[in-house]
């Protein structure tokens, strides 16, 4: 969303770098779904069933892109560190059930009770819960945010953390509002189809809404990130001092960046009640989905909007397509262990060969193309990593034949802890090696 | 000071000046009265919640305490990292479980319980020094927020890597099952899970303090807390100040994971389950300040477990009918911890920064109704008798 000025095009893009993290990133998302297809067919689905997976695929990556828009708002641009985002998600989301979820009474079966029932049940459109959801979770940021903005940004960070984990014990165990372990269900779909296709044909409409909200939400962020206000917001993450003795009042705009991130995640969660169709306590509000959301984020480039939206295509489609893999990974090792492991002890053997090669005749011929190649990882910074990360995987091989070999289905039946140790690796690697992103760098002079 | 002026020589005063440097000091008489306000009230809060609810209170109180052992050994090893390395361990709660499950290994492997915490004591602090030299070193100087990101990814790391490696399933101890002993009928405790555990706390307690006031270690980790650049400055090595945090905070990680699970089960959450108890009477008590934390996490963990049988009154249908009313303990350090945050951001314990304004929060809502503008107090009494 690069602004064009009154010059060309050309004129623009001449002298410019071609982008090529984020192109490699629009290919990962479309090799990541790419996959995800062949897994499919491979499966035997039907051509519409695969349409319908990819379209899952799709809108929940954009309820992570709103989410991850509001930690931008909150962190890429104003620097206030969100540790709760998970509640704020879980707020929208119970709030626009309860507002557009028909009435909903206790059942007893029997004498015992089953389903507690839920508060409200009062069928409000659609567009009227989203409002509510938004402005539910965004008065409860501001609430939050109030005693905690003052401070240091530890402070926000473990108030909101505590914040989401409280809220997850409410929804757990309010059993008349929320009800309780099992949820709320029976969500309304945007348009009721009766169809037999009705799977695919809800799909695309909730894709559609999706990618509509996330178009204006871009174009909304964008106008406001570039406004005298949103330069106050970079101005107070960069130096809130600064911008005080500038006549701002510092606290209230942290505050309304806060409370706006805070209805953006609120959006999401109403988007999330509307996709799923139900609403429950589980694993969808873990502090799991925060700490992906910051990996979005960081990969995006914190204060990045469009960055933050490819971070979260591309690192829930890892999630999904981890799901999608889920039953080829046991089979493909089973079947494919002898072929890896020979291949891996023959990468072995030309890795050793290259390092001997690069090491003697680095040292005694130097003439020969070896101290060249030698320079150059030692001083080209993609070739080195290059190198390291090749090594990386020749490692990461070896674990997954030696974990195959003791404790055969081990990694079929951890995949998503596995998942979640990745995103661990990817945080503190991100964090020391890459702080300003994958994408791009997200600093620029302020206008 | 007294011995400044009793290093005179040959004055009347002479005869008794040898004792001078044992006679209270101000500073230390005020704490004394102030600690024994407060243990009258804490009396006189318990007696009369015994008086209302009858000998069940004691019961909770007794629960309260020994979850405030395991809190405050925890809160200690948190609060000296956080002190001297300047960011919040999300990680922490994770070391624990880590700790746990090391100490759950080897006893299950023929060790004792006790050589298995011993060993595990050992391990995490290793475990410690590594994590500063792989990660945190690279972090410092860049804030409070890249450390956090961290040691949420070790977090996720250690968590999922046990959930991977030894299942979900819930763990107990090898400890030999023994009955409460009874104090007087209705009052209980059990000799490991009661008894031990106040023990190790106590034991924890005192070994910090032996180390913090006593050794020329915990003056330079004393030091490096209160002022960095002014501790590099008079020559303390802070590099080895930092990994002694480490090592102390690990440590005590292990102890306070193993003791928690002594007294429910050894899962690969525990430890994250109970962060924010933690978190709570570190902030409660004032960051880096490990007295503080001693007395935030007997604040935290008391008021935690002896809410339940107000929680449990509320749950009668002829009060508000609250289902699952003990399920709402845990909210209890969170509405302290935002109390504390609102009134007294710096702890009950800790030191008042210089700049802090008199009551920020009270002023901002004045404020906003419409009194007066501006009126930035300095805390003129404050900066003499601060410290």
């Amino acid at each position: 969303m690069a602004s064009t000025g009154s010059a060309g095009v050309a004129e623009q893009m001449a002298g410019r770098k071609l982008p090529w993290s984020e192109i490699i990133a629009f290919v990962a998302i479309a090799g990541i779904v790419l996959a995800g297809v062949i897994a499919g067919v491979l499966a035997g689905a039907s051509p519409q069933g695969i349409l319908t997976n990819v379209g899952f695929y799709a809108s929940i990556a954009v309820i992570f892109a709103v989410l991850a828009l509001g930690f931008n708002l909150q962190w890429g641009y104003t620097g206030l560190f969100n540790a709760g985002i998970a509640g704020f998600y879980l707020i929208g989301a119970y709030t626009m059930a309860i507002a557009i979820t028909a009435p909903a009474p206790p059942i007893v079966i029997g004498g015992i009770p089953v389903y507690p029932g839920h508060l409200g049940g009062y069928s409000l459109p659609l567009a009227v819960g989203a409002v509510l959801a938004m402005f539910a979770s965004g008065a409860a940021a501001a609430i939050i945010a109030l005693p905690a903005l003052r401070l240091r940004a530890d402070y926000l960070a473990i108030a909101t953390l505590a914040f989401a984990s409280i809220l997850q014990i409410f929804a757990n165990n309010l059993q008349s509002v929320t009800g309780g372990a099992i949820g709320i269900t029976g969500i309304p779909k945007p348009i009721e189809f009766v169809s037999a296709e009705a799977p695919f044909l809800n799909a695309i409409t909730i894709v559609g809404i999706g990618s509509a909200i996330l178009l204006l939400l871009i174009l909304l962020l964008q106008f406001m990130a570039e406004s005298p206000w949103g330069r106050v917001l970079r101005a107070v993450r960069e130096d809130e001092e600064a911008t005080m003795a500038l006549g701002k009042n510092t606290f209230n705009y942290k505050l309304q960046a806060f409370a706006m991130g805070g209805a953006l995640m609120g959006l999401a969660g109403a988007l999330f009640a509307v996709t799923l169709g139900y609403v429950s306590p589980s694993s969808s509000f873990a502090p799991a989905v925060t700490f992906s959301v910051w990996v979005m984020v960081i990969v995006g480039g914190s204060g990045n909007n469009r960055g933050a939206i490819v971070g979260a295509f591309l690192i829930y489609g890892l999630e999904w397509l981890s799901v999608q893999l889920k039953d080829y990974v046991p089979i493909a090792l089973a079947t494919g262990l002898p072929t890896l492991r020979s291949s891996l002890i023959v990468g072995g053997v030309a890795i050793v060969v290259a390092a001997v090669l690069l090491i003697v005749f680095g040292r005694y011929q130097p003439t020969s193309i070896w101290p060249r190649v030698l320079r150059k990882i030692r001083e080209r910074g993609w070739v080195r990593n290059g190198v390291i990360g090749a090594l990386a995987l020749y490692a990461l091989g070896w674990v997954f034949v030696l974990l195959e070999q003791f404790a055969p289905g081990a990694i079929g039946a951890t995949i998503f802890y596995i998942r979640l140790m990745f995103i661990g690796v990817l945080l503190i690697l991100l964090i020391i090696y890459r702080p300003e992103g994958i994408l791009r760098e997200h600093k620029r002079v302020l206008r | 000071m007294a011995q400044v002026s009793g290093s005179e020589p040959s004055t009347p005063g002479r005869v008794w000046s040898r004792w001078a440097a044992l006679r209270p000091t101000a500073r230390f008489r005020r704490q004394l009265v102030q600690a024994s306000i407060g243990l009258v009230i804490a009396v006189a809060v318990i007696s009369a919640l015994t008086f209302v609810f009858g000998i069940i209170i004691l019961q909770y109180a007794m629960g309260g305490l020994v979850v405030s052992s395991i809190v405050i050994v925890a809160a200690i090893g948190l609060t000296v990292l956080y002190g001297i390395r300047g960011f919040a361990n999300f990680a922490y709660g994770d070391l624990m479980t880590l700790g746990a499950y090391l100490a759950l290994l080897l006893s299950l492997n023929g060790l004792s319980l006790i050589w298995g915490a011993i060993v595990s004591f050992l391990v995490l602090a290793v475990v410690g020094i590594l994590l500063e030299v792989v990660i945190f070193s690279r972090l410092e100087g860049r804030g409070p927020v890249p450390p956090i990101v961290a040691s949420v990814g070790v977090g996720l790391i250690i968590q999922n890597g046990i959930r991977s490696v030894a299942g979900t399933a819930e763990w107990i101890y090898p400890v030999p099952a023994t009955q409460n002993i009874v104090i007087v009928p209705g009052l209980g405790i059990h000799p490991v899970t009661g008894i031990l555990t106040l023990l190790v706390g106590l034991a924890f307690v005192i070994s910090a303090h032996v180390l913090l006031k006593y050794t020329n270690l915990g003056k330079a980790m004393r030091a490096t807390a209160d002022n960095l650049e002014l501790a590099k400055a008079t020559g303390i090595d802070t590099k080895r100040v930092t990994y002694a945090a480490w090592v102390v905070s690990c440590s005590f990680a292990s102890t306070a994971g193993v003791l928690l699970g002594l007294g429910t089960a050894v899962t690969p959450t525990m430890g994250f389950d109970v962060i924010l108890l933690i978190f709570a009477a570190v902030i409660v008590g004032g960051i880096g300040s490990p007295y503080g934390a001693m007395l935030g996490g007997l604040l935290v963990g008391l008021s935690q477990e002896m809410s339940v049988p107000f929680l449990v009154w509320l749950e009668r249908p002829d009060v508000i009918g609250l289902q699952f009313g003990s399920a709402y303990k845990v909210a209890i350090p969170f509405i302290i911890l935002i109390i504390v945050l609102i009134f007294r951001p710096w702890g009950i314990a800790g030191r008042r920064p210089a700049f802090a304004r008199r009551s920020f929060f009270i002023e901002r809502i004045t404020r906003a109704v419409g009194g007066e503008r501006g009126a930035i107090e300095t805390p003129a009494g404050e900066a003499n008798g601060g410290r």
